[in-house]
Parts: structure tokens; C-alpha cells; sequence
């Protein structure tokens, strides 16, 4: 088989294949030495590209829009053509003025205010904005004030807007929201850089990707980076960059605060929203920025359970044994079965964390965007994930000496006994929902810590 | 005849002053831009996710650097070589990526500059075809490249098996490139 044949051969393969590394290696060998194949593969490549580009991200919500539009043009051209008979009877009856006025009531372009962002979810039932359904368009200059209630909007470019709580915020472009007072989190995609957050004091500029401003209703704000980077501009025109893991606080007057840590509790409600857990409830504290360890005593979360993204859009180099996600209730006296993930599963982990040092207990619930794949339970399962799907950044228990690794560190100790501390969990229907029961050994006089991961089904 | 070079010069130091001017000339160009920036990056790097993480750090650099920009310069050219020593940053530090040769990364950026007007008529004529495709087949094809939906899921929801879905997708896929093939030859005759 020529080169080309061979080339053609490995681009047609889907994604996940085409992006094993044997795959990409062959490719590449083909393209170093055959030009013919070379200038095909780049051909390739940029159509894959333009695809892509045509049929995502802002791509989606922007043809929603223009869907949207159409159809309202489309309705607003038909009460025009209604309108306007009906007036030129009246003309003929009556007077030409009355066929003006009607003419411009029925405006098609009254409307032409351009629609900027996507009111895509309704968390829970008290999330609803007053006035406004899931699915809605909303139009630059929308005003929107909240007093409680989680609301996540999509804006025309892909960057994703929640909040939760009292927020007044008003719409000014795709690429553009005023805040006038609330805590509000912003996760800005690759095609969005340049997204800008207008406060009383400030604006700030996004380079990516996720970011939280805080507005009192005096005018100071905060400005939180949980990843990435941006640029606050203040009204007396001062500058200064924010990075991952800092925050600046903005007084009324324009003047940059001291650099201090981000502090992501000021959006503990918020965050989960924009790392694929749409719904959850409750005292859960969700990192953007993992902890540097989990082991005992290292990640305190008060009396919250604490969580974090591990490997995403992540394939299983091999087959993975875990708990399987069926729906149910389980317990430590009766686990789930086991079963077994193929290789080249996309997964994304989340990993759970609670310690016995503040909470005894706790009970959770979370939904997720896409289906769960399984759960890893016990402590083996969850010290041979940690290499796997754990952070290189994360310390985990299994790389401390065994002295200094907690004695308990699974969610359920031994599945399949009668060591029962009250772990349970249920699964319920829509396979996206997991409601946690945890209990930790404090009363026992030992230290505990509960931990375990959540595979959800992931996107190439 | 020597055209001036526009000074976007962003201060670097807090409590300097910024021109929103240059913001805007900023975003304006990297709209234009950023397509053909990904376009590059992917054939790099021959990985989506790899792909969409290195264009942001472009982005962010850009906006950093972009006072150093020269107007006479063509902002996509300028932009390309920013990704192209992403590409060879992100090969030192990245472990368990497969690494890609500056030799290579050489040639491909040699057969974009020769195939460029080639590429760009073909961006054209790939909207063209996709509007001749039935809104179900688009519907499925964008399932391909839309995060947060996956195959698997959507086999669930409309009851086919994943087997199918890849069927029709790899035969819409087929059409879509006969369709640009055709059109690009159509046009160069």
C-alpha cells in the first residue's frame, strides 16, 4: 500500500484511535518522508479544523441565535404583512395615519437588539429567573437581578456566566456583562479570550479560564482567579495581571488592593456549576485548585465534603475494575458489583474528599453532566487509581511511607462485611445522580479519612 | 512606501494606563485569527484537546506581546509562529505526550504557506457542503465535536447502537469530503 493509501487509511480512524500515540507515530513517519502525503495530511487537518470550528462551541449557541432570529423575523414579517392589510383596509376606510402607526408598531426591526446569551439551565426549582424560561434568548441591555436561586447562562461567544444568590447583572454584548453587586463565576473557552467583567470600580479582562468577581453594593469588588489568567483595569486606569491562585480586591474608588490568595469559598455554590456538576446538594466545597495533599489532616474542609476534577477526556490505557453504577442503594453489607470498564473509556474523576479532624459526618448529593461510569471504593482500588487518574500535583495517601497513611481511607472499609460506619450511597434512575452518606471514625478515637472517585463518561 | 507601526504597546507595570483602542484592535484580529491559528496547532499537534489548550496559551501570549505586533506584519503569520514555539515548549515539557520534531514542524509550516490559498478556498467550500447536508446529518456530525456530548450517550438517548452512529457518521463524513473535493476542483478549473 503507497504512503497516501496508508495516510489516508489512518485519518479516516476515529478520533480516539487516530489519537493513540501508535497511530499519531505512524502518521508522523508517513508525512516526514512522502511531500505528497505531507501536503494531504495538512489538508486534512485543516478541514478537521474548519469542521470543528463550523459545528461547536460558539458555533452552537451563535446558530441558536441565529435560529432564534430568523424565526423571529419570520413571525415579525408575518404580523408585519398582517398588519399592514388590515391598515390599509383601515385607510380606506378611515385615514392614512392610523396605517403609519400601525406599520410602525409592526416594525420587524423593533427587535433588532442583538441576542447574546443562552438561559440553558434551571439547577433546582427555585432557580428559575423571574420572567424567563430555560432555553430563553436573552438580548444585550438584559437586565437580570437575582435574590436567590442558582442560574447558569451560556453567552453567544461560549463562555458559561453563574451565580447564585442576590446578583444584578446586566447583558452588554457576548463579550461583555456589567455586574452592579453579587458573586458571580465566569468559565471564559479558548474563543472567548478578551471576555470583559465591567464593575463600578473596574474592568476586568479574561485570558482564560476560570475567574470569580465579587461586587458589594458600594461599588468594591474582588476579583478571584481560580485558573488561568486576567487583567484588571481599575477606573483610575491602574493595571495589574491576576493569575491562577490569586485574588485583588478594588475599592469604590478605583484603588488595587494588596495580592492575596483566591478564596473560593466566596463561590463554593457557584463553581460546581461550572465543572460539571449542574445540580448538588449539600455543604460541599468544590476546588478549581486541587489541594497539594489529601492525606490525613492535609485538606480540611470544615464540615463540607470536599471535591475536585482528577484526569479528564482521559482514555483508560487498559481495562479498569470498579463498582458498578447501576442504579441503587448501597451500603458496606451491600455493595455493588464489580465490572469492568474497556480500554479507551473517556473518563473524567472526581475525587471525594472528607476528614474525620472537623466532621463526623456528612451527606451529599450530586449531579453530574453525563452519566456515571463507575465508582472506586475501597482503599487497593483507590491506591492503584491514584497514579492513574490521580493529579501529578496531588499528593495522595498511598505516596506516603505506611506510618503516615491514614489507617482508614476508603469510603466503605471492607464492601461486602458487616464493618459499617453508616458509608452509603444511592444511584438513582438518570444515572447522573449520586446522593453520598458519609460517616468517619472520630468516635472511635482513630483517625479516618473518607475518599473515593466518581467516573463520569467523558468526551474525547 | 514604509507604513507606520501601530503602538500597541500595553504598560506593563501597575498604574500605568491602557488604550482600550488596542483591546479592541486585539479582539477584532484574534476573531479573524483564531481559526486558522487552530487549524495550525492541530496539524502540530495532531490532538483536539491539545490543540484547544495550546490556542488559549497563543491567545494569552498574543494579548501579552501584542505592543511588540508590527501592522505591516499579517497577524495570522505572527500568531502561527507564537503557536509554533508553543508546540516546541509544550514537546520539552510535556512527558506523556508523543513528541514531534522540529525537522517536522519545519516541513508542515513549509506545506501550510505553499497550500494556504488552497486551505482557505477549502474553509469556503466546507460551509457550502455543509449547508447541502439534511439537518439530521448535521445534527450527528456536530455530536462529533461538541464537548460534553458523547457518543455513547446519545446512543442511548436516540436508541441506536454506538456501532450505527460511527456508520452514519463515517458516511456523512465521506459525502462531506467527496463534496469539498468536488467543489475545490470545480473552482481551480
Amino acid at each position: 500500500m503507497s504512503d497516501l493509501k496508508n495516510l489516508e487509511h489512518l485519518l479516516s480512524l476515529d478520533r480516539e484511535v487516530r489519537e493513540t500515540p501508535e497511530v499519531v507515530a505512524s502518521i508522523r513517519s508517513i508525512i516526514s518522508r512522502d511531500v505528497e502525503a505531507r501536503h494531504a495530511y495538512v489538508r486534512w487537518a485543516h478541514f478537521e479544523s474548519s469542521l470543528g470550528w463550523h459545528l461547536t462551541g460558539d458555533a452552537n449557541a451563535h446558530q441558536s441565535i441565529v435560529r432564534q432570529l430568523k424565526s423571529e423575523r419570520i413571525q415579525n414579517r408575518r404580523i408585519l404583512v398582517w398588519g399592514t392589510t388590515a391598515a390599509l383596509a383601515v385607510v380606506l376606510l378611515l385615514t392614512g395615519l392610523i396605517t403609519t402607526a400601525a406599520i410602525h408598531h409592526f416594525n420587524p426591526y423593533q427587535h433588532a437588539i442583538p441576542l447574546v446569551a443562552w438561559y440553558t439551565q434551571v439547577p433546582d426549582a427555585d432557580s428559575q429567573l423571574p420572567g424567563v424560561q430555560a432555553g430563553k434568548l436573552l438580548r444585550a441591555g438584559h437586565r437580570i437581578q437575582t435574590r436567590e436561586g442558582k442560574v447558569v447562562l451560556r453567552m453567544a461567544q461560549g463562555t458559561v456566566v453563574a451565580w447564585s444568590g442576590l446578583v444584578d447583572l446586566e447583558l452588554r454584548s457576548a463579550q461583555e456583562v456589567v455586574i452592579h453587586g453579587g458573586n458571580v463565576c465566569f468559565h471564559v473557552p479558548p474563543q472567548a479570550i478578551g471576555f470583559r467583567a465591567v464593575t463600578p470600580a473596574g474592568v476586568i479582562t479574561d485570558f482564560g479560564t476560570q475567574f470569580g468577581v465579587s461586587v458589594g453594593f458600594d461599588g468594591s469588588a474582588e476579583v478571584h482567579v481560580m485558573q488561568g489568567k486576567v487583567e484588571l483595569v481599575s477606573k483610575t486606569e491602574k493595571r495589574c495581571p491576576i493569575i491562577t491562585g490569586e485574588s485583588r480586591g478594588l475599592t469604590g474608588t478605583g484603588e488595587i488592593g494588596e495580592l492575596q490568595p483566591v478564596n473560593e469559598s466566596l463561590f463554593a455554590s457557584t463553581l460546581p456549576l461550572l465543572n460539571g456538576i449542574p445540580k448538588f446538594r449539600g455543604n460541599l466545597r468544590f476546588w478549581t485548585i486541587p489541594p497539594l495533599s489529601v492525606n490525613q489532616g492535609a485538606a480540611l474542609t470544615g464540615n463540607a465534603v470536599g471535591v475536585f476534577i482528577e484526569r479528564q477526556r482521559f482514555a483508560l490505557p487498559d481495562p479498569l475494575t470498579v463498582y458498578s453504577p447501576a442504579p441503587g442503594e448501597y451500603s458496606t453489607a451491600t455493595p455493588p458489583t464489580l465490572t469492568t470498564l474497556p480500554a479507551g473509556t473517556f473518563v473524567r474523576s472526581y475525587f471525594i474528599h472528607a476528614d474525620s479532624s472537623t466532621q463526623t459526618s456528612n451527606e451529599v448529593e450530586l449531579t453530574f453532566d453525563n452519566k456515571i461510569l463507575g465508582v472506586i471504593l475501597s482503599a487497593a482500588q483507590l491506591s492503584e487509581t491514584d497514579p492513574l487518574l490521580g493529579l501529578r500535583e496531588v499528593r495522595y495517601p498511598s505516596e506516603f511511607h505506611s506510618d503516615l497513611q491514614p489507617k482508614f481511607r476508603a469510603f466503605m472499609i471492607s464492601p461486602g462485611t458487616t464493618t459499617n460506619v453508616g458509608d452509603m450511597y444511592t444511584i438513582h434512575p438518570d444515572g447522573k445522580t449520586i446522593q453520598i452518606t458519609m460517616g468517619l471514625l472520630e468516635s472511635y478515637g482513630i483517625q479516618d479519612i473518607d475518599q473515593f472517585r466518581i467516573l463520569v463518561a467523558d468526551d474525547p | 512606501m514604509k507604513q507606520e507601526r501601530i503602538h500597541f504597546s500595553f504598560p506593563q507595570q501597575e498604574g500605568e494606563s491602557i488604550p482600550s483602542h488596542g483591546h479592541r484592535e486585539f479582539v477584532r484580529l484574534w476573531t479573524g485569527a483564531s481559526r486558522r491559528v487552530h487549524s495550525y496547532i492541530l496539524t502540530l499537534v495532531l490532538n483536539w484537546a491539545d490543540a484547544e489548550d495550546l490556542l488559549q496559551d497563543v491567545g494569552v501570549t498574543a494579548w501579552e506581546k501584542f505592543g511588540e505586533f508590527d501592522s505591516r506584519m499579517d497577524f495570522v503569520s505572527w500568531t502561527c509562529g507564537i503557536a509554533r514555539n508553543k508546540v516546541l515548549t509544550f514537546n520539552q515539557h510535556s512527558l506523556r505526550k508523543l513528541v514531534i520534531s522540529s525537522e517536522l514542524v519545519e516541513q508542515l509550516a513549509d506545506a501550510v504557506r505553499m497550500e494556504s490559498e488552497t486551505l482557505e478556498l477549502q474553509h469556503d467550500v466546507l460551509q457550502e457542503c455543509l449547508a447541502r447536508l439534511d439537518s439530521g446529518e448535521r445534527e450527528l456530525l456536530k455530536l462529533r465535536y461538541t464537548p460534553g456530548l458523547s457518543i455513547k450517550a446519545v446512543s442511548e438517548e436516540t436508541g441506536r447502537s454506538v456501532d450505527a452512529i460511527y456508520k452514519t457518521l463515517q458516511r456523512v463524513s465521506r459525502r462531506l469530503s467527496d463534496c469539498v473535493s468536488r467543489r475545490l476542483k470545480r473552482r481551480r478549473s
